[in-house]
């Protein structure tokens, strides 16, 4: 089967049943994408599937067949960060880092379908990634200074 | 586990057919969840239906809408169609889990699933909803009621799926709450819920359908909650309570309704609030 991968065609044996965190971290060895609750819950390991924002330890590789899916490497380019890391960064948004990946990908979704998201819109699109360090502020604070600048 | 993925519903009806022991795989936000937990048979096959666009619809016809089993949540959430109709479904789908889990799951998989914490089987049942099975055999029609026989447990035998929801517009209001918390704190899993349906005649609630969901091994219809709320033009937060809080009891026993009681009893006055509303707004 065929995936497209932080805009690479892979191709693949791997069998289809394996979950797509599995792939992602085991066989193209792209650990940033975290694993927390195994249960859809955390966000940990949310990644970007055709555009949408989706939990990849509930997703088996068979049903992102020919997809396009982004990971948090596939955001940096030319070894300079993506806009929304530097705002983490910036505004003090990462603590322990654990839920970094999986909430910049949602971001990243929110401001794909809309550039100019107001704060709502900001902590909806954040409330299916926990973070125990930041109390979400930092987060929100972070994504509003670059919104409609991606 | 082997996967299969039918690209159309002739191949998913020849797999079905061919296949005794295997998953569907309807958004998965549940199924994955029992894979990591490994307590799926891993001699089973998942039978993902994911790639059958044919299955990916909403669509009004005079009478009802029709909803196909690949849609997930958030688009039920954006449908113009559903928003116009179903208000009680626009709410279910737009707070069912997080916004990952409104992207993948689906609200066939939902019934499917006939977890009595379910969203979908309280309010399919308050809206008269049909529930459409597909086999090798041919199609049957099913009430929800008829569908979800208890605890997890539903009518499909194998070879079946659920091809389409069929929800009739007849109701002009409806609603739904849950209340609930999850270990998580973020994602509301129902603790108690109440679907409601009704018509305004003459400024008085008509066709009413009250249904009490999570509060037993399946959704619960109240009919004396449904012919209080016909029979009362002026409808007293405290009788409404009081009686919600004697027909909990009388379908549990005392120690589950003593953890629901909280919960549903902030349900049904969002409810009361809701059915004001909806008869202020016709008098205005």
């Amino acid at each position: 089967m065929k995936l497209t991968v932080n805009g690479e065609i892979i191709e693949t044996n791997v069998n289809p049943s394996m979950r797509l965190i599995d792939f992602l971290r085991n066989e193209l060895k792209l650990n940033g994408t975290k694993e927390g609750c195994s249960e859809g819950e955390c966000g940990a390991c949310t990644i970007i599937v055709d555009g949408i924002a989706t939990t990849s330890c509930i997703m088996l590789l068979g049903s992102v067949e020919n997809k396009e899916i982004i990971t948090i490497e596939g955001l940096a380019k030319n070894n300079e960060l993506d806009i929304i890391q530097k705002s983490f960064i910036n505004n003090g948004a990462i603590q322990c880092g654990f839920c970094s990946p999986g909430m910049i990908m949602s971001v990243k979704a929110l401001l794909m379908e809309n550039s100019n998201p107001n704060e709502n819109e900001i902590r909806k699109a954040i409330s299916g990634n926990l973070c125990r360090c930041t109390g979400y502020q930092n987060i929100v604070d972070a994504v509003l200074e670059i919104k409609g600048e991606e | 586990m082997n996967y299969i993925s039918p690209l159309n519903e002739n191949e998913l009806v020849d797999v079905l057919s061919k296949n005794d022991n295997y998953y569907i795989l309807n958004g998965g936000t549940d199924l994955i969840v029992l894979l990591n937990d490994q307590v799926l048979n891993t001699n089973y096959s998942f039978i993902d239906i994911s790639k059958i666009k044919e299955l990916n619809y909403i669509v009004e016809n005079d009478d009802y809408v029709s909803i196909g089993a690949n849609v997930k949540f958030h688009q039920l959430e954006k449908s113009e169609i559903i928003n116009k109709y179903f208000n009680s479904i626009v709410t279910a789908a737009s707070e069912v889990g997080s916004k990952q889990i409104r992207n993948l799951g689906t609200i066939v998989g939902n019934i499917c699933n006939s977890s009595p914490g379910g969203d979908f089987p309280a309010i399919l049942h308050s809206l008269d909803a049909i529930i459409v099975v597909n086999s090798i055999n041919g199609e049957n029609k099913y009430s929800i009621d008829e569908f979800i026989t208890g605890f997890r447990k539903n009518i499909l035998k194998p070879g079946e799926y659920v091809s389409k929801i069929i929800v009739p517009k007849n109701k002009e209001y409806s609603f739904y709450q849950k209340y609930g918390l999850s270990h998580s704190r973020k994602v509301i899993i129902a603790n108690a819920a109440i679907a409601l349906s009704f018509n305004i005649c003459n400024q008085k609630l008509c066709d009413v359908k009250v249904v009490f969901g999570a509060c037993g091994e399946k959704f619960i219809e109240s009919k004396k909650c449904s012919e209080f709320l016909v029979f009362n033009t002026k409808i007293s937060i405290d009788e409404w309570l009081n009686l919600i809080e004697e027909e909990l009891y009388n379908i549990c026993s005392k120690d589950y309704a003593d953890m629901k009681i909280g919960h549903l009893k902030a349900c049904a006055a969002d409810c009361l609030d809701f059915i004001n509303d909806s008869l202020g707004g016709k008098n205005e």
